[in-house]
């Protein structure tokens, strides 16, 4: 891909925070090179806004959450609260 | 037989075997014993038999299960021991042993002798190459620790991981030294890859707190290396202080000189990432307006050009405009450049009467600079005449008489009183004129009187 080139605007928002992350900040790439159609421009910063909640809403809710592995009885490890 | 001895009542097997070992536990119930591991077994039940070997003597050795478990150092075969126990006897076989408390190697030296070389064993094979090493993601949702469940290290990894990034943990305490930890470790470092999804990190930390290096030795184990070597996750390493440095640290994917620095490693700052989201967001916001603005631009620039058409042709009749006035003008310029020219022309055209004219204008002029130059000689020749008559004047004798002397003439000059022709009239020069004395007035005397006479007659005479 261009180091610019928009990435495509439509389909689900990414799960994980890095790939959210990595997709707004290639929208904010190409929009500032100024050389997106203006129509897609608008597309572009309704999909970045979008991002940016996934990350913040990521940063947010996350709680460290520790659990301990344990042998279970069929020999798997669990999980189990610290 | 001798009948006294026949008299001594006998002993039973088993009484002497226990006298026996009371008297060995006894002299011997603490001794430390150096010499070399050899036919090291591990059995079933988690005891330990081995022999240590000298040159020319061997002494079994047995080492229970729960003292095992906390030995530092983990028997290993041909490896250079100082044992500490008691010697015991194994009455079953008619055997004595030591029954090992406590194992140490043989000198610091040994260990890290035995540490390099499985260094360079590993090494050649590999297993340390830089291209092996996996990169850190860059922000993990669930981190695996393997470590102890108690003690400092994963409380510290814990309260440093809460400051920088809120994140899912996941604990597989392990044992970190003594008996089974070695293969607790490796077994946790397999288990961390087959994990489910649910469980499963996005990297591993292997972690233990500082320590002696026999405290540090499952970390130099091959079989941990290997382990951590093999991960498919990534792998931070943090084992014991900064300047312990173990294998594992060099199998590992990147080191960390303490727990809390793998914290570090392993996560972003979260406070770091909302600030910059913040900024994503503005710079979002702002190349918006930016691509609106430019089409904007762009629409206007067409617009623009698009009304400027009518003007365009304004233009073109201003241009003809202009161009025919800057005819005409040019034309009369032409005219009025020609007739100058001309009339310089003309100008320069004379009949020669003014030639004559101008010539006898010249020579006019110059026979009166002559006369004037030739006057000013006459006049300059003048004044120098008169001023050598004046000087000619002033060394003449006139002036002499006007001081009162006067000229004494007899027909000659008499200048000496022999030169005075008595009888003849003399004549006597003043300054302005003459007076005639007569010749019989005239004596030549020497005597005083006469003198006198004469001096007193020429005072008469005026």
């Amino acid at each position: 891909m261009e180091p610019n080139a928009l990435p495509k605007l439509e389909g689900p928002l990414p799960e994980k925070f890095e790939d959210a992350l990595e997709e707004l900040s290639q929208i904010v790439r190409s929009l500032e090179s100024g050389q997106v159609p203006l129509e897609e421009s608008i597309k572009a910063y309704e999909r970045g806004m979008a991002l940016k909640k996934v990350c913040e809403d990521r940063l947010k809710n996350a709680q460290m959450r520790v659990q301990k592995l344990v042998e279970g009885e069929n020999g798997d490890m669990e999980a189990t609260p610290l | 037989m001798n009948e006294e001895t026949s008299l001594i009542p006998p002993l039973t097997v088993g009484a002497l075997s226990q006298y026996l070992r009371q008297t060995l536990e006894g002299q011997f119930g603490h001794v430390r014993v150096q010499g070399e591991l050899s036919g090291v077994k591990r059995h079933t039940s988690g005891h330990i038999y081995f022999s240590l070997r000298d040159t020319d003597a061997s002494l079994d050795g047995v080492c229970w299960r729960g003292v095992a478990q906390k030995l530092a150092v983990q028997p290993q075969e041909g490896a250079s021991v100082v044992a500490t126990g008691k010697i015991t006897t194994y009455p079953g076989r008619s055997k004595y042993q030591i029954m090992v408390t406590h194992l140490e190697y043989a000198g610091l030296g040994a260990i890290l002798q035995q540490i390099e070389a499985l260094k360079k064993k590993l090494a050649a094979e590999g297993l340390f190459d830089p291209s092996r090493k996996k990169p850190l993601p860059k922000y993990p949702t669930r981190i695996g620790v393997i470590t102890s469940a108690t003690g400092a290290v994963i409380k510290d990894i814990l309260h440093r991981l809460e400051d920088r990034y809120p994140v899912d943990v996941v604990l597989w305490p392990v044992l970190v030294q003594g008996e089974g930890a070695t293969s607790q470790i490796v077994q946790a470092l397999e288990g961390m890859d087959q994990l489910s999804p649910d469980l499963k990190p996005d990297l591993v930390i292997l972690a233990r707190g500082g320590g002696s290096v026999e405290d540090l030795m499952a970390f130099n184990d091959e079989g941990v290396v290997r382990a951590v070597a093999g991960l498919k996750l990534p792998i931070i390493t943090a084992i014991g202080h900064e300047t312990d440095v173990t294998l594992v640290d060099f199998a590992g994917d990147v080191r960390a000189p303490t727990p809390t620095g793998a914290a570090e490693m392993s996560t972003p700052v979260a406070f770091e990432l909302k600030r910059s989201l913040v900024e994503g967001g503005n710079r979002l916001a702002q190349g918006l307006m930016r691509n609106i603005k430019l089409h904007h631009t762009t629409l206007e620039g067409i617009l623009h050009r698009l009304g400027q058409y009518p003007d365009r042709l304004k233009l073109r009749e201003q241009q003809v405009d202009d161009l025919g006035s800057r005819l005409a003008t040019a034309g009369r310029y032409y005219l009025s450049k020609v007739e100058n020219s001309l009339k310089q022309v003309e100008s320069q055209l004379r009949p020669p009467i003014s030639i004559i004219n101008q010539q006898k204008q010249e020579l006019s002029y110059f026979y009166k600079a002559i006369t004037l130059s030739f006057s000013s000689l006459v006049e300059r020749h003048k004044v120098n005449l008169e001023g050598t008559i004046r000087l000619l004047g002033s060394l003449s004798y006139k002036s002499t008489l006007k001081r009162g002397y006067v000229i004494v003439k007899q027909k000659h000059f008499v200048t000496h009183k022999a030169a005075l022709d008595a009888g003849k009239p003399l004549t006597l020069t003043f300054q302005d004129g003459e007076a005639t004395l007569g010749a019989n007035e005239v004596r030549s005397k020497s005597s005083k009187t006469q003198k006198k006479e004469t001096s007193s007659s020429q005072g008469a005479l005026f």
